[in-house]
């Protein structure tokens, strides 16, 4: 049973890799004018971890995850970045979860970790730069955190529907 | 289907948008004044301050890393040699507030408000 689950959170930690470097095949930015922003799929993988694993699994893969990641793209800003913006955003996800079915949906879940998200990494970026002008990013990325967070909201709702269907159990 | 919403999500998604729109309300609000500056920062010190002028028509070179062209009443980043060049996409900077960030090379270039002499606060 152990093995099982280990194997499964390797599973995960790869998805999450693949998917924010299939993202990046797809610049976003490129499209809505706002730099730097990003569809964050891979926070389809912590959300769903938190949901079927636990809160312990799911900040081991997401460590995993940046770290990998931060390394096949060479980036040591990147890392400091993503690992706050994740970190805050696991927190923000693990207490709403709490209140899913009753407060929220998934969906809400998934837009306040989004959203907070964003927080993280503008917050990891001003104390990087040493100054607070990045914060005018924020506005931008707060207001798009909404479609994008309902979009992997709704992406690892319809994952857990077919996960119940085929009775998959970790 | 754990994504049929409910009235939390309504709340989650105000209270987004809430702070979205007051952060960018109290950033609108320092960036008052008639004459409008560049600001170019490096690694969290202020490298240069220059006026914009419809007749400005400058290049600032940082190190090789960042050029900085501003041009009349606009600011943008040129050249950046780093791989993501967030702030090469971020275009054109024209009004105050607007910033363009360098983040691998801890560049910021920023367009601040400012009134041109005390008479400018009485009037």
């Amino acid at each position: 049973m152990k093995a099982k689950k280990v194997s499964f959170c390797g599973l995960l930690t790869a998805l999450a890799i693949v998917l924010s470097l299939a993202e990046r095949l797809f610049p976003l930015d490129a499209v809505v004018p706002v730099p730097g922003v990003k569809l964050g799929l891979a926070n389809v993988v912590t959300l769903f971890a938190l949901t079927r694993l636990s809160v312990r699994d799911a900040f081991f893969i997401l460590v995993c995850r940046v770290t990998i990641s931060s390394v096949l793209m060479g980036s040591v800003t990147a890392f400091l970045f993503s690992l706050l913006g994740g970190l805050l955003s696991l927190v923000a996800m693990y207490l709403l979860l709490r209140l899913e079915g009753r407060f929220c949906s998934l969906l809400g879940v998934s837009v306040a970790g989004a959203a907070a998200h964003n927080i993280g990494q503008v917050l990891a970026a001003i104390f990087w730069m040493q100054t607070a002008a990045v914060a005018a990013y924020l506005p931008f990325l707060l207001v798009m955190s909404v479609p994008l967070g309902l979009v992997t909201g709704l992406t690892c709702s319809v994952v857990l529907a077919h996960m119940k269907k085929i009775e998959f159990h970790v | 289907m754990r994504s049929r919403m409910k009235w939390g999500d309504a709340v989650i998604i105000g209270a987004v948008l809430l702070v979205a729109a007051a952060l960018a309300a109290v950033l609108a609000m320092q960036a008052v004044g008639d004459r409008l500056y560049a600001e170019v920062w490096k690694d969290g010190s202020l490298v240069e301050r220059v006026a914009l002028e419809e007749q400005t028509d400058r290049t600032i070179e940082l190190d090789g890393h960042n050029t900085v062209v501003l041009l009349g009443k606009t600011a943008k980043m040129q050249y950046a040699d780093c791989r993501d060049q967030v702030c090469v996409r971020t275009g054109t900077l024209t009004r105050a507030g607007q910033v363009a960030v360098c983040l691998p090379n801890r560049v910021v270039l920023k367009i601040t408000g400012g009134q041109s002499d005390i008479d400018a606060i009485v009037s």
